[in-house]
């Protein structure tokens, strides 16, 4: 259990500290008021969550793995324009 | 190109200078006519004062006439670095003495024998072939020695960057075609354009900055979709900052029983390709390459608030876009 601070912030206010709260950026005064109003807040708790897992399905996104002759292609192609340059 | 300029030509010696670059069908020109002088038996003066750049045949030339009655005058200390690169030159005066490289290393090279190929070998075993000299270096002297016009050192630098920098590419652009257009433009930038870094940051920092800078700028030019209101997928709150919509619906534990994990996975990438390109690179650098605010911030021109400030309404509107296809409020 949290002691009061007797400071209190809005849910828009909540909100917005998120970005910094998720990673554990706020400072410890900030962090306090804000959990002190999402264990009250039930709309809160309940964006909080959806944030989150919204951040960890982005995170889960990734594209295919890149082809086995890409490389090399690519270096072939630059290979290609390096030495025209020169000439 | 490159200016050969006689000087002066006595019975003992002939004296040129040699203005711009010793590269290409350059190197060839110079080694015809220092073998033409030093065929008459007199000794070769090779002023380097205004040499500015040599590739691998022009290394490997000036090389091989240390080997012979030649001097090297005046080599800046960028263009004394470049010939030292391989091990074999000891010293490149920059005050008018001989120059001369180890003798074992040079013996039986002559002027007619400079190895043509060592560029070509150098770049296309770029992928985990022969071992190169310059696997063991630090980032910093690679960059040096790209600066010099090392190519083994742009090899070794593509070889350890290239699947970050097609990634970070292909999750900006979406397509694996742009992407490999835009790796082909960074890596000829970095060749290019590496005496322009002056190491104010790290050349991972300048090299994402060229990365996303290409992708952004092929983003912009996209022709605009149907422009949609990323505001109505953002939060709404009253006047006394309370959520609009309430109560908000906790979905996150339905996400995935409700949407197959493939229809999710494309439902966000599309949701993506809506964000502003600023918006997106600035998401796809912070959740797909986990690179920390301030090197985000340098790679996009950006405070590391305006970073933060875009990363919140692009993970928002991305919340916004999965709780509308659950059938909820983005509240």
């Amino acid at each position: 259990m949290t002691e009061s601070t007797g400071a209190t912030i809005t849910c828009q206010q909540v909100t917005a500290l998120l970005i910094d709260y998720v990673v554990g950026d706020l400072n410890p005064a900030t962090t306090l008021v804000l959990e002190q109003h999402v264990q009250n807040c039930p709309d809160c708790i309940a964006f909080l969550r959806t944030y989150r897992e919204s951040i960890r399905l982005t995170r889960t996104l990734r594209y295919e793995d890149i082809p086995g002759d890409l490389q090399d292609r690519v270096h072939a192609v630059l290979r290609q324009k390096l030495t025209g340059e020169s000439r | 190109m490159l200016r050969i300029v006689p000087v002066a030509s006595l019975n003992e010696a002939v004296s040129l200078r040699l203005e711009g670059q010793v590269r290409g069908p350059w190197v060839e020109e110079l080694r015809r006519l220092c073998a033409q002088v030093l065929a008459t038996g007199r000794a070769l003066i090779l002023d380097m004062t205004d040499v500015s750049f040599m590739d691998l045949h022009g290394v490997a030339l000036f090389r091989s006439l240390s080997d012979h009655n030649v001097t090297l005058l005046h080599c800046s200390l960028f263009v004394g670095e470049q010939m030292k690169g391989g091990g074999v030159m000891r010293t490149i005066s920059s005050t008018g003495s001989v120059s001369r490289g180890e003798e074992e290393h040079l013996a039986g090279m002559r002027t007619a024998d400079v190895p043509p190929a060592r560029k070509e070998k150098s770049m296309v075993g770029a992928r985990g072939g022969a071992e190169s000299p310059c696997a063991d270096m630090t980032e910093q002297e690679l960059v040096q020695r790209l600066q010099a016009g090392d190519t083994e050192a742009f090899d070794t630098l593509f070889r350890q960057h290239f699947a970050k920098v097609y990634r970070q590419a292909l999750h900006l652009l979406g397509t694996a075609t742009e992407a490999e257009e835009v790796v082909q433009e960074v890596f000829l930038t970095v060749y290019e354009k590496a005496h322009t870094f002056r190491g104010a940051s790290a050349f991972t920092t300048w090299l994402y900055r060229l990365t996303v800078n290409a992708a952004l700028s092929r983003l912009r030019r996209r022709t605009r979709r149907k422009e949609i209101a990323l505001d109505d997928y953002l939060p709404q709150f009253r006047a006394d900052g309370h959520h609009l919509v309430r109560p908000v619906v906790d979905w996150s534990a339905d996400l995935e029983q409700c949407l197959a994990h493939a229809q999710m996975q494309q439902l966000l990438w599309k949701a993506i390709e809506l964000l502003q390109p600023l918006d997106k690179a600035v998401l796809v650098l912070s959740d797909f390459e986990d690179l920390p605010n301030r090197e985000i911030g340098e790679a996009l021109g950006l405070t590391v608030l305006a970073v933060k400030a875009r990363l919140h309404r692009a993970r928002l509107f991305l919340r916004g876009q999965l709780a509308v296809a659950l059938g909820h409020s983005p509240a």
